[in-house]
Formats: C-alpha cells, sequence, structure tokens
C-alpha cells in the first residue's frame, strides 16, 4: 500500500499540476493557459479569424502544458540563427517539424499561393489608381516601426512589428520569421486578433477624417476588365515588383501565381486545390506550429504589450494614412471618389472593405462602396508584400 | 550604418532613412504599376473600340439572310407560358436568368425558352445534387 502511494506521489510529483502549483515561476504556465482560452473563445464564440485564432490558440495550449515538450525552440533560435539538424533528428518532435514550414518561409507563399486563386484584382484593374490607396495604408507599417524604435527594440524586431499594420497574416509572419523569429508568436496573435478587430477600430478613424458630404460620395461604376487584362496583371505585376524587390520576389510571385492560375481557367482542378485542401492543411500547419512557440518564457513579458499596443497603432494609422490620401484624392477628380474606400487599403481581405460599405451606407443607404473598396483592399495586400520585401532588404541582420 | 541619435529613446537617422527610402519605395512601384495598368486599360479600350466599329459592318451585311439577334427580354416574355399556370416560371426569375445569360454571353444572346423540369419521382438528390456528383465522379484526365 505504501508503495502505491509511493508511486503515486512521485507520477503528482513529475505532472504539469505540481510544475503550475509548486514550482517557482509555475503561475506563469496557468496565466499562458487562461490567455489559450480567451483565444478559443473569441475564434469560436465570437468568430474573430477563426481558421487561424483557434489552431494558434490550441498551440498555444499544448505549448504551455508543463514538460510536456511539444516543441524545441533552441533548434531554431539559439546564438548560431540557424536550424540545428542534429538536435532536430534527435529530439524533434511534431510541432518542430510542423515549425520548420515556417522557419525556413514555405507556409507564407503557399497561403498566398491560395489567396490568390480566390483573389478578384478586376477592380483593380479598372481603377489603377487604387493601387496608391493601398501604398498609402502602408504609412501605418513604418508609424509602427518607429514607435518601436523609441521603445528601445532593433531595427529588425521593430520591423517584424511594423509589420502588423500590413493586416497581412502571412506577411507578418514571413517578415517576422526572417528578422526577429522571436517575437513570432506575439507578431502573430497580434496580427490575427487586429484584423479580426478592424470593424471596431476602423470607423471612429473614418468618421473623424471624413465629412457627412464626402461619406455620401456614390461612385461611378468602373469599366469592363477584359479576360486578357486580368491574364496579363499577375504576369506583369510579378515581373514589375520582384526584378525591383527580390526579396517579396517570392509572396508576390505565389500570389499572381495561383491569380493567374483562376483567371486562365485552364488548370481548373489545380487551382481548386490550391484554394482549398493545399490552403486548409497549410493553415493548420501554420497555425498549429505558431501558436506552439508562445510559450510562458517568450510571451509573458512587457515586450509582448508593447508589440500588442504598438498594433493597434500601426492599424490605426494605416486606416488614417488611406483615408486621407482617399480625401486628396477625391480632391483632385472634384468628388468622383469617396475617401472611405481609402481605409480599405488595410489589406484585411475582404472584412475592411466590408467596413468600408458599411460605413458608406450609414450615410446613404443606396451608395454600395464595396466593389470600389475591393480595388484598395486587394492593392493593400501587394503593397504589404511590398513593404515586407524592404524592410526584409534593409533590416536583416541589425 | 549611420547610428547617429536624433532623439531620445532610440530614433537614429538611420531608421529615418530606412522610414523615407521605404515610403518612396511603395509609392514609386505602386504609382509606375498603376500607370503600366492605366496604359494597359487604354490599349485594350481602344482595340476593344475597333472591334465594335468593325462588327456592325459585318453583322449589317448578314443580316437579311441571318436571323438577327433579338433582345433577350422579349424573346423571352414570348416563349415563356402565361404566369398562372402549374409549370409558369415566375418573372423575376425570367429576368434573372435572361440578365445572368447576358453577362456571360453579352448582347447577341437570345434567350428563347424557360420552362421547369418535371421532378421525377424516384430521385433523392434534386438537380443540385445530381451536378455535384457528376462533377465529384468525373474522370481525371491529365
Amino acid at each position: 500500500m505504501g508503495a502505491i502511494i509511493s508511486n503515486l506521489k512521485e507520477i503528482f510529483a513529475n505532472s504539469g499540476f505540481a510544475q503550475i502549483l509548486f514550482a517557482e515561476g509555475g503561475y506563469r504556465y496557468a496565466i499562458m493557459l487562461l490567455v489559450a482560452c480567451v483565444l478559443l473563445y473569441l475564434a469560436i464564440v465570437r468568430k474573430y479569424e477563426p481558421l487561424l485564432l483557434l489552431p494558434i490558440g490550441f498551440g498555444m495550449l499544448l505549448a504551455n502544458l508543463p514538460l510536456d515538450n511539444i516543441i524545441h525552440m533552441e533548434i531554431f533560435i539559439n546564438e548560431t540563427q540557424h536550424i540545428n539538424w542534429e538536435l532536430l533528428g534527435t529530439s524533434g518532435g511534431l510541432a518542430d517539424y510542423l515549425y520548420l514550414g515556417v522557419k525556413l518561409g514555405i507556409y507564407p507563399p503557399l497561403i498566398f499561393l491560395g489567396i490568390g486563386t480566390m483573389t478578384d484584382f478586376e477592380p483593380l484593374i479598372a481603377r489603377p489608381s487604387s493601387l496608391l490607396l493601398g501604398a498609402a495604408a502602408q504609412v501605418g507599417i513604418f508609424v509602427a516601426y518607429a514607435g518601436a524604435r523609441l521603445l528601445g527594440f532593433t531595427p529588425a524586431e521593430a520591423a517584424s512589428i511594423g509589420i502588423i499594420g500590413g493586416a497581412d497574416g502571412p506577411t507578418a509572419i514571413y517578415t517576422t520569421t526572417r528578422l526577429a523569429p522571436a517575437l513570432l508568436g506575439s507578431v502573430a496573435v497580434a496580427a490575427y486578433c487586429y484584423m479580426a478587430l478592424v470593424p471596431v477600430i476602423q470607423p471612429p478613424i473614418m468618421r473623424l477624417l471624413t465629412t457627412q458630404k464626402e461619406r455620401e460620395i456614390v461612385m461611378e461604376p468602373p469599366r469592363k476588365v477584359s479576360r486578357t487584362e486580368k491574364v496579363l496583371f499577375p504576369i506583369i505585376v510579378t515581373l514589375l515588383v520582384s526584378l525591383m524587390l527580390p526579396d517579396a520576389a517570392i509572396l508576390v510571385g505565389c500570389l499572381m501565381l495561383g491569380n493567374l492560375m483562376k483567371e486562365t481557367g485552364v488548370v481548373e482542378r489545380i487551382t481548386k486545390t490550391a484554394g482549398n485542401e493545399l490552403m486548409n492543411i497549410i493553415t493548420i500547419f501554420l497555425g498549429v506550429s505558431v501558436g506552439c512557440t508562445t510559450n510562458a518564457e517568450t510571451f509573458l513579458n512587457l515586450r509582448t504589450v508593447m508589440v500588442i499596443g504598438l498594433g493597434v497603432v500601426a492599424f490605426a494609422f494605416g486606416t488614417a494614412g488611406g483615408v486621407l490620401l482617399g480625401k486628396v484624392m477625391c480632391a483632385v477628380t472634384h468628388g468622383k471618389i469617396n475617401p472611405l474606400i481609402g481605409s480599405a487599403g488595410v489589406s484585411a481581405v475582404p472584412m475592411a472593405a466590408r467596413v468600408s460599405q458599411k460605413e458608406g451606407q450609414r450615410c446613404n443607404p443606396r451608395n454600395y462602396l464595396l466593389m470600389h473598396a475591393m480595388g484598395p483592399n486587394v492593392a493593400g495586400v501587394i503593397g504589404s508584400a511590398v513593404a515586407a520585401g524592404i524592410l526584409i532588404n534593409m533590416c536583416q541582420g541589425l | 550604418m549611420d547610428l547617429t541619435l536624433l532623439c531620445a529613446g532610440g530614433l537614429t537617422a538611420f531608421d529615418a532613412t530606412l522610414i523615407g527610402t521605404s515610403v518612396v519605395l511603395v509609392f514609386a512601384l505602386l504609382v509606375v504599376l498603376s500607370l503600366v495598368i492605366t496604359l494597359e486599360g487604354r490599349l485594350f479600350d481602344a482595340l476593344n473600340r475597333k472591334k465594335e466599329d468593325g462588327a456592325p459592318e459585318k453583322t449589317a451585311g448578314s443580316a437579311a439572310p441571318g436571323t438577327p439577334p433579338a433582345p433577350a427580354v422579349s424573346a423571352v416574355s414570348a416563349a415563356v407560358p402565361p404566369a398562372g399556370g402549374q409549370s409558369a416560371v415566375a418573372d423575376e426569375v425570367v429576368a434573372a436568368i435572361a440578365a445572368a445569360v447576358y453577362c456571360m454571353e453579352g448582347p447577341g444572346a437570345v434567350v428563347r425558352s424557360v420552362r421547369r423540369l418535371p421532378q421525377s419521382g424516384g430521385k433523392r438528390r434534386g438537380a443540385w445534387g445530381d451536378a455535384g456528383v457528376e462533377q465529384n465522379t468525373r474522370p481525371f484526365v491529365f
């Protein structure tokens, strides 16, 4: 009997419960498990970006179960900044091998491939000036970069934090993996949470920066776009952007490949695979592996709070930048452009375009801005990929 | 790399350079892209206008022997059975189908008849279900 009790005591002493309740710093695991449950609540009940927040939240939960050794970050983040292949071979598990796709920059371009098959660039091709609105909305990235530098982050870390303002999950993950992998968990959580909160963050800024008369502007229907133009567009964009910024080539190239596959209509089967099965698989792998990086040591600190605070700054200034350029374009075109579509340059597709539509309809119920706002919305995806390429080019190693 | 502090807190000349360069480059690249797409659009608009100018000459020549395309709506209204019958299709449905055909095929298409297919007693799936089965069981062709 005594032996049984002794065995039970030993098992309990080696359990996660003992680590949380009795070990030094064990309370931090409990806090992280609570944070994971909050993310799961947001994903399941409030339906905030559930496709990513649910696997990220559950990955966070798994990573913060004491002593489970789900993931070994020392394989990926060490003094040499290279993957420790020997350690991966001897002690790597499922989460470690899944994380390879993040570390090697495989998952984000494949997600962009799927996004390309689901994106319609026709509103952008019909009104190319939307690209300027997409560019203006990237201002938030650089404002957040400056804020991060003022708070003491290195240039590479500040660039990873700033890219949250691009409102593009794969771009943020790709950039952070290349520049500041230690911040990946907090950047990913901040990026996806704020993307889901776009309908909350943007409207007050849009109302503050526009007048009632501007919000009521009804825009003319865009011109018809031929199939040939839609097929040429991805090729032109890939050539132009990749020749100028090779670091952005893989992201922009995969986005445009997916779109080309869709627009040609001659590879329907693989287009469906890229947009459905492949994207779903990569989303699961990416979400779980990113979530597994958010352990208590890396997540529960003041830097994470600063990252989350700077994220909302990035979104706010991105929205403001797009709306302000929209006002300028409205003035230049003598009232033909509704400035509300400028906020859609924040590339949370299609949420930001829907916010423009909703705000326009509040002032004029017959105003249908959705397709007009889709132009800047998809332009923002290109703009954020371009900004990421520039930041990777200039900040790598700093 | 110039790390001269511009202000207390860590913002340096390098940061100002990075931000300036990045903003200029993002805008410049997207401005060039928008100009290229605008030019491409104008080129295709000009080509399409030339095609449309050439097309009426050809159709005027072949109008007498061939059947000229009639407006889709009037052709449909003549073919649809009168409303009120058990197999009649609602006017709104006819309008929606005609609009969809116009969008897909252009002004030359004519919808001559819209009729409801009889539902056979043994089928469980219905038309949509049959379409789904047919798509998923289509054989691979490389």
